[in-house]
């Protein structure tokens, strides 16, 4: 697999989301096949603020192109170009959700387990619950490891993520959305590759991923 | 009146007359006139149990769609929004497909027209570079409800059949035909299709093949709508068509208009 600094960054960044136990930090210092490298800029923490190194230019089919700041559950302005450099599996939901949103985290954790190089996104749909706090218990309460990334934003910010991401939602209530249950995969560029429609129905999503992570270490064996 | 102005007006009002074949009211030299429309309620075309209407601010409303010649200005002033130089996750492969070159709408079709062929991105890029944004669901159809009279129409007699008459026989080269409201909104029946902000609240129907529990995958709440005033059947079109389309979908009947709210 071949990586890009954005990985190192995706990676470190993750551990302040979620506020891992110590067992979780060990397991997420094993690094994944190929990432010695990143694992070893890990220490570089990166801080909101700091500028990020030099990415390769986007693809113009690239959904990072969404320039907008997110917050994340440590309350980082967050932007979605920093996921660039390692594949990404992206939901909507948001964290009060009782009935659907559980088994998207289910899909994705399951994603998590078979593919070790993936990262996990979750973007809240509900700016107005979804605080900075509210993301960082949900995490922690759903034990969410270093490779997920849970982020918020405004209506505005989740209007165009969705727009992209082909996810339809709606306030229902004070308290609940309806929303399409779509898990999107994106490649290290961050372009679409595969849209997952519906619940449990992994096994297109999983046939991208490893279409990905072939395509990505195609480039790594031809130039050894 | 002076000779020269009424030529123009005279000329203007031809061109908008070729574009629509309507009524007579030419588009006027205040292309992107806004108007005040004050607050009320809306009752939405699916609501949920409890829900009656929605609260709708008072806010500022283009009095026409947005036309190819603003449009053509906004992307001579913002070059990443040429056709061909805007990125491809936020149009897709028909945007401004009308125009004879990327930075010209041409003459072909009336300048003063609605321009179509433009994305949700594109038509929120335009209405953000105008200190605006577009409007919501909310928003346009409770302009929508109002006739030449009354700010709600929809128990008027004949209204309805009208506007669905409109609908059904849409002008898409022109604004024209469609009438001027009590508000002083032209166009919002009988024209192009307009984008909203909040496209992405309809849900598309089920697939009957796969069956309720497939639906219920798909969705979260998936079920949790009743119908509102069903007589108005125009309203279920754009519903329906808000349904079928993706944020970077571009349409030959698919324009825009902008709004802004009011401190």
């Amino acid at each position: 697999m071949r990586w890009r600094p954005g990985v190192t960054l995706t990676v470190s960044l993750l551990v302040s989301c979620t506020a891992p136990t110590p067992d979780e930090r060990s397991s997420a210092e094993v690094p994944p096949e190929g990432a010695a490298a990143a694992a070893a800029d890990g220490a570089h923490l990166h801080h909101a603020g700091e500028p990020l190194p030099p990415l390769a230019p986007l693809p113009l089919t690239s959904i990072y192109q969404l320039d907008v700041p997110w917050y994340d559950g440590a309350g980082s302005e967050r932007h979605l170009a920093e996921l660039q450099g390692t594949p990404q599996a992206v939901a909507m939901v948001y964290t009060t959700c009782g009935s659907a949103c559980p088994l998207i985290v289910a899909d994705l954790k399951r994603l998590e387990s078979e593919f070790e190089g993936l990262g996990l996104v979750l973007v809240s749909i509900d700016p107005s619950r979804d605080t900075p706090e509210q993301l960082a218990s949900f995490a922690a309460a759903t034990r969410l490891g270093p490779r997920w990334t849970v982020l918020g934003g405004t209506d505005d910010s989740v209007a165009e993520l969705a727009a992209v991401l082909g996810v339809r939602y709606r306030r229902i209530s004070d308290t609940d959305f309806m929303h399409s249950n779509i898990i999107t995969v994106l490649d290290a560029g961050g372009s679409i590759v595969h849209r997952q429609e519906a619940l449990g129905e992994l096994d297109g999503t999983r046939a991208a991923l490893r279409q990905v992570a072939e395509s990505q270490a195609a480039p790594q064996r031809r130039n050894r | 009146m002076r000779p020269v102005r009424a030529v123009l007006l005279a000329a203007l009002a031809a061109l908008a007359l070729d574009a629509g074949a309507g009524s007579g009211q030419g588009r006027g030299a205040v292309p992107s006139a806004t108007v005040r429309i004050e607050a009320g309620t809306y009752r939405p075309l699916y609501t949920q149990p409890g829900e009656d209407a929605v609260r709708v601010d008072a806010f500022l409303l283009h009095a026409w769609p947005v036309s190819r010649s603003e449009f053509e200005a906004f992307v001579g002033r913002n070059p990443k929004w040429r056709r061909g130089a805007a990125a491809p996750v936020f149009v897709d492969g028909g945007y401004l497909r009308d125009w004879p070159s990327p930075v010209s709408a041409g003459d072909a079709v009336p300048r003063q027209g609605p321009v179509t062929n433009v994305s949700w991105f594109a038509a929120r890029a335009y209405c953000a570079e105008q200190g605006g944004r577009l409007p919501t669901t909310a928003e346009w159809e409770y302009v929508a409800l109002a006739d030449e009279q009354r700010r709600n129409a929809t128990e008027a007699d004949g209204f309805l059949r009208r506007t669905l008459e409109m609908a059904m026989q849409p002008r898409a080269r022109g604004t024209d035909a469609a009438f001027r409201n009590v508000w002083g909104v032209h166009a919002m029946h009988g024209g192009v299709m307009e984008w909203v902000s909040d496209f992405q609240g309809v849900f598309a129907g089920s697939d009957s093949r796969v069956g309720e529990r497939r639906e219920q995958q798909l969705t979260c709440a998936g079920g949790a709508t009743a119908t509102g005033d069903a007589r108005d059947y125009a309203a279920f079109l754009r519903y329906a068509y808000r349904g079928s389309v993706q944020a970077r979908t571009t349409t030959g009947v698919l324009g825009f208009r902008c709004a802004r709210g009011i401190q």
